[in-house]
Order: structure tokens, then sequence, then C-alpha cells
């Protein structure tokens, strides 16, 4: 059914949540943009430490949702924050906003309306 | 410690022995050995070959079984005893009660 | 449940909350360390969810916070980590937590895992309640006990402990091991004593105690004999008490008078006659099945009997001491006990001394508390000195005129003690209470006098030495169970005077007389051990009739006299 959402992940959310599906799902986008405008900060800073544990928040969201891929992006960020590899981080970065797109357009359209 | 007993083949003779100490612990166990059974043995043999130690608890304990083996016309010995339990049998008169 | 929830993640806050409210608890969310700790202690939880990593502090350090703010509740914390490494995961343990749980989180997991603490919360709760209870009941043991002992004293203790003849220790315990310690005057002037064990421990021994004591006190004051108040306890308590509980004794009567001591041991370890001047220790053996072992009819006492003299001491023991084992696990023993005595013979206090070297032996203080041992010196005589009556109150002058006489023969003889009756019938004139000693000094030598010397021809001068003593006594218990024929005569005459009054005591026996002037003339109390000056000293007169067969005292009281006059 969804692209880019584990479908076993949100049918248990639909059990769980129950008519407030909606409300973590807008919890989730809102918090991952801040999480987003976060990481392009630490980025910028070539800050570590920050990245990895930006990195770790938004990889902890993104799977307890179903986002599969959206929190393999963020893992990978958070391994180079760790490792203190700073070369991809721009890639990387750029993934993951695009990944992001995808799985927020999904979530408006499926789950939103 | 530890209390057994046998009963001989026509129900007569009960032998209980007690292995190492005689004293409180030992309580119930020796009580069960003789309670139950009906008809009350007529003759009752303790063994203490293997007792260590009696303690006036221990003798509480012999007086119950006489009281419940008839009393004055019980026909309790106690057997094998050591010098140690000779002593303390000597020293509260229980020849009086009881063979040794 | 309440359950606190920490976590700075929105989402997964979110999510877990849910899945525990769906499992009807309820949540408290922080989102911050600080917050976790401050919503702790604020709402109480009954379970924690902590996130490991959190902005301001990590999980690790709200977990130590919570637990050592944690007296008296034990609360399970759940640590919630996406960490998977072994060593990462047993840190949450060594942090503090009671369990954790991988991220992103299973409700299925959760709710196992929610109920299984719930399931051991509870557990702990009804120890928790159950360790209230008993500490209550505890409480509640200990004021019983603490009130009973008080009982106990009242009652068993009165008496007189505090002679200076005496030393003892007595265990604090005592009520609760049974031991039981009474002393008494005798009305002759002399102490009977008693150093009893009951078998078992708390109150069961303890209330044994009581019956036991009232005996002794009431009959020793009425004059009754070892006998007679041994076979009055063991009737009692072969009622009273249960089949397997009983009690060893030793009692025993100091006869300041005869200089004698009449003791008899019932199931207890020997006890010890010492004289301390020729160094001669008797050993007094236990003789006799502990008392409320025997029926009534069966009971029978044989008290033996020593000299006793001012330099003679009596020591009496419970197993306590002779059973003290030191780190060995060696007893104290009777051997080392008699060691013991015939090196301090001399010792002013052998029941202290006694006592430390015990406690030496046992290296072990606390065990010195437990024992309890007397010592007896001889007593003074208080013949001298006007007891003073219970009633004194009470004017009531009873049998003031009166006649009373019994005549005992044969085996009566040996089977009843008159002495008792007669002083109880005199002293129905309570007036008479303040001479109560005199009196019963007076009926005592009269009557043992006519049965011992009359009617069973027995001679004092055997009980110059301390053989002799004993054989003596031993020869009078075989006569009397002998004797077939004889009696003695007592006639009691009270008549009343103008300020008091004038009791006639004639004894008359079936022996053959003596010579009673040389006894008369003698002058030493200690003369064939008859007592006569002592009656001649007491009574207003005494006169011998019949070759010395029939003896009558006259004794003259008075109520304006109540000091004591120097004799």
């Amino acid at each position: 059914m969804y692209q880019h959402l584990d479908n076993q992940i949100v049918r248990e959310l639909h059990e769980i949540m129950g008519d407030d599906i909606g409300m973590l799902y807008e919890t989730f986008l809102s918090d991952s943009e801040n999480k987003l405008v976060e990481l392009k900060d630490a980025i910028e800073l070539s800050d570590g430490d920050l990245i990895r544990r930006t990195a770790h928040s938004l990889k902890g969201s993104s799977r307890n949702i179903g986002a599969v891929d959206l929190a393999a992006n963020a893992e990978s960020l958070e391994k180079a924050g760790r490792e203190g590899n700073f070369d991809q981080l721009d890639a990387m970065f750029h993934a993951i906003g695009d990944t992001f797109s995808l799985v927020k357009s999904e979530i408006q359209s499926q789950i939103l309306s | 410690m530890s209390v057994g007993s046998s009963l001989s083949p026509d129900g007569k003779v009960l032998t209980i022995s007690i292995n190492g100490r005689f004293d409180f612990s030992a309580h119930q166990a020796f009580r069960d050995s003789y309670e139950k059974l009906t008809p009350t043995p007529s003759e009752i043999i303790i063994d203490m070959v293997e007792t260590t130690y009696l303690d006036s608890s221990a003798l509480g304990m012999l007086l119950l079984l006489r009281d419940h083996a008839g009393g004055d016309t019980s026909n309790i010995t106690l057997k094998n005893c050591n010098d140690d339990i000779r002593k303390i049998l000597t020293i509260s008169n229980f020849e009086q009660l009881f063979k040794i | 449940m309440k359950i606190l929830i920490a976590d700075d993640n929105n989402v997964e806050r979110l999510i877990l909350s849910r899945v525990l409210e769906a499992e009807g608890h309820q949540v408290v969310q922080a989102e911050t360390g600080n917050e976790a700790i401050d919503y702790y202690f604020e709402h109480s939880p009954a379970l924690v969810f902590l996130d490991v990593l959190m902005p301001d502090i990590d999980g690790y350090e709200v977990a130590s916070a919570i637990k050592k703010g944690q007296q008296t509740r034990w609360i399970p914390i759940i640590f919630l980590t996406s960490l998977t490494d072994a060593y990462d995961l047993a840190k949450c343990i060594e942090y503090g937590g009671d369990d954790f749980v991988s991220k992103p989180i299973n409700r299925i997991i959760i709710k196992a895992k929610v109920d299984a603490f719930a399931r051991i919360s509870k557990l702990y709760e009804t120890i928790e309640s159950q360790k209230s209870e008993i500490q209550f009941h505890n409480e509640h043991l200990i004021q019983e006990q603490e009130a009973a002992k008080k009982i106990f004293n009242n009652i068993a203790h009165r008496g007189c402990l505090a002679a200076d003849n005496i030393n003892y220790h007595l265990s604090p315990m005592s009520i609760f091991n049974g031991d039981l310690m009474l002393a008494a005057e005798t009305p002759m002037g002399g102490m009977r004593l008693m150093l009893a064990d009951f078998t078992g421990h708390g109150l069961p021994a303890a209330i044994g105690a009581m019956p036991t004591s009232e005996i002794f006190y009431s009959m020793t004051k009425k004059g009754f004999t070892i006998p007679d108040v041994m076979n009055e306890m063991n009737s009692r308590l072969y009622s009273v008490l249960p089949r397997g509980v009983f009690c060893c004794v030793i009692i025993a009567d100091i006869d300041a008078l005869d200089e004698r001591i009449t003791i008899w041991n019932a199931g207890a370890p020997q006890a010890y006659v010492i004289d301390q001047q020729t160094g001669e220790i008797e050993l007094v053996h236990s003789s006799h099945l502990p008392l409320g072992v025997q029926s009534p009819d069966r009971f029978k006492v044989d008290a033996k009997v020593f000299r006793f003299s001012p330099h003679h001491k009596l020591l009496a023991v419970t197993d306590g001491i002779i059973e003290s084992i030191n780190a060995d696990a060696e007893m104290y023993g009777e051997t080392r006990m008699l060691d013991f005595i015939q090196a301090q013979l001399k010792h002013p206090n052998l029941c202290d001394a006694l006592v430390e070297q015990v406690v030496g032996f046992t290296g072990d203080v606390a065990q010195g508390d437990d024992l309890s041992l007397l010592e007896v010196a001889f007593p003074h005589q208080h013949l001298e000195q006007v007891t003073p009556g219970d009633n004194d109150a009470k004017a009531h002058t009873g049998t003031l005129d009166s006649n009373l006489s019994l005549q005992l023969r044969g085996q009566s003889l040996g089977k009843f003690d008159p002495i008792p009756l007669f002083l109880a019938t005199l002293l129905e004139c309570s007036e008479l209470n303040a001479h109560r000693s005199r009196i019963f000094t007076v009926l005592s030598e009269l009557y043992n006098n006519s049965l011992e010397h009359g009617v069973l021809g027995l001679d004092s001068a055997i009980k110059n030495d301390s053989e002799g003593f004993t054989r003596y006594y031993q020869e009078r218990i075989e006569r009397l169970v002998k004797l077939k024929e004889g009696f003695v005569d007592v006639v009691i005459d009270h008549k009343p005077l103008p300020d008091g009054g004038e009791i006639v005591f004639e004894f008359k026996d079936s022996g053959q007389g003596f010579d009673f002037r040389k006894a008369l003339s003698a002058g030493s109390k200690h003369y064939s051990g008859r007592g006569l000056p002592l009656i001649v000293d007491l009574c207003d007169s005494v006169e011998f009739f019949d070759e010395g067969r029939h003896v009558k005292a006259i004794y003259r009281w008075s109520t304006s006299l109540q000091e004591s006059e120097d004799k």
C-alpha cells in the first residue's frame, strides 16, 4: 500500500493511536522538520557530536512511524558524526532531504487527509 | 537429626531410632512415628545407639510417648544409651518410668 | 498502575504512552532527565520508563537519583535503548535499571514486561505488609512479655532473697528460661530455699512457676515441712502442667536452731553442702523424678539431712552452668565445678566468683546473663525478733479461749505432721501473730522430742559428728516406717488473761522416758540437741512428769509487751 512507509507498522499505529493517528504523524512531521534544520546547522559547524545526536533522534522517530529509508539515511549520518567522517555530509544531507519529502507527501496524502 | 521407626511383623513391638541430637527439632518426627498407630503397640523400644545428645525437651517428648502408651501401664525401653545420655536420665531418675 | 515515561523524542513518547494507556495504566510524561526526576518524586509512579539518551542528563543519572531517593518502596525502572551491544545493555542494569527494552518499541513486549513487573511489585507489597504485621505482633508480644515479667516478679520473688546470708545470680530472662528462685524465713527462725528449673521456655514455663511459688510461700509460713510442701507442689503441677513439661527442683530447709540442713533434689544437677572449715563437700544428687511427672499416689519425698553450722554453705545451680560450652564445644561440667569449689572454699562470694569463672570459660559475657545459681550461708536466727503479722490491724481473738487435743498413733505418726495444724489453730487468735516464731519453736521442739526421743527412741548423741548426723535422720525414717505402736498425745489449752493469754502445751509420749534433770541442768543449747534449754528460755515454765514421758510447758503472752525481750 505504501511505498515509503512500512505497512505493518502503519497498521499497528492505527490500532494504537486510533483517531489520533493524524496527530501522531503531524507531530512527526513538525519534529522532523525541526531536526532537519538543526542537522543543517550542525553540519555547517562540523559539530560531529551534534550531528550524531540529532541524526540519532531523527532515526528513532522515523523507525517508530515506519519510515524505514529515512531511518537508514539518518543512521548513516549518525555514524558519520560519531566517526568524525565529514566528507560526505552534504551529500548525505541532500539524500535525507529528498527521502523526507517523499515520506512527507505520502503521509499528507494518505494519512492526514 | 533423623527419626526412624519400624514395627514388628505382628504389630506388637515398635522400635524408634533417633540419629544425632534428640532435641526440640525432633518433635514432629518423633510424634509422627507413634501417634497414628492403631492399635498402640504393647511394647516400644527407643534405640539410641546413634543418638548423641538428649535435652530436657527430649525428656518431655519421652513423657508424652509414655502417656500415649498408657502411662503407668506402658512398656518402654530406652536402649544403647551412651554415657552422657545415661547421666541425664539418671539425674532425672527416669529409670523409675522407663526400662533403661 | 501509574507509569512515568521519560523520553525527549515526542513521537516515541506519544506512542509509548498510548500503548500503556490502552492497557489501562495512567501515564505521566517527562521530556527531560531533570523533569523525570521531579515528576518521579511528585507523582510517585509504580513503574518508570527511561530513555538512555536525553539532552540534559542521561537516563543513567536519572536512575541513580531515583534509586537513591527511594527509601521504602521498590520501583522498577525500564530503560528504553536503541543500543544493541551486550555491554551497553548490561550497563543499564548496572546503573540501577531493572530491565531494558529496545527501540522501536514493540507493544507486545512492552505489555509483557509491564505485567511481569506489576506481578513482582504486588509480591513485594505483600511481603512489606506481612513484615509490618509481623513487626506489629512482635511488639505486642514484647509488651505482653514485659507485663508477664512484672507479674512474675511480684509473685515469685517476694520473700527474702535479699537477706544477708544469700548470694544469688538470677538470669534477667528467668521468666523465659523457666528458672525460679524462692527464699522464705521459716517460722522456726530458719530459712527455706528453692531453686527450680521448668522445662520449656517462655510463658508456659513461667505460668507453671506461679502456683509453685504460691504454695511455697503460704505453706512455709504455716510451718509445713518439705515433704508436705513438695507433695502439694507435685500434685498441683501434675494436674496443671501439660504432659511433657516438668520442673527440676532443689529445696532446702536450714534449721538455725538445730544447725542442720534438710535438702531434696528432684531432677536437678547435684547441689553442694560445703564445710568451709574442713573442706568437706557433700554432694546432693537427684534422687527423684522432677515435679509434675509422678502421679500423686506414687510420689514420695526422701530428703537428706546434713549438719549445717555457721561455717557451712549451700550451693545450688541449674543446668545452665554445667552445660555452658566454650569455643571448643566443651561443657563446663561438674568436675570443673567441684575443682572450683575446692579451690575457692573460703571465698565470701562463691556465686559471683563462679559466674565469673564460667563466663571466662565460655568467653561469652552474654551467656553469663543466663545463669541461675544460689549460694546460702547460715542464716541469722529470728527468734529474738517479734515477727510482724500480716493483719495486725485486725484485733480478732479467735481461739483465745480454747482447748485442742490430738493423739497420733502408730503409722499416723509418720504420715501426718500436726505442727501446721496446731499453729494455724492457735494463730486464729491473731494477736498471737507477733509470737508466731516462738510458738512454732516450742511446738516443734516439744513434738520432735516426744516423737524422736520418746516414741522412736533415738539418741541425739549420735548427731555429734557429720556421719552420725546423716545416720540419725536415716534411722528416723526407718524407725517411723517400721513403727507399729506408740503414740504422741498433744493437748493445747489457751486461756485469756487480763492483758493477753496463757497457752499450756502438754505432750505425752509412749516412750521410755529420759533423764530430764540432766538435760535441764546442762545449760548448753547443744546438749543432745534437745533444745530443752531454749524451750525453758521461751516459756514461763517447763515441767516433766512420768519419768520424762510427759512434759508441760506454759507460755504466757501479753499485748502490752510488743518489743522483744533480750533472751
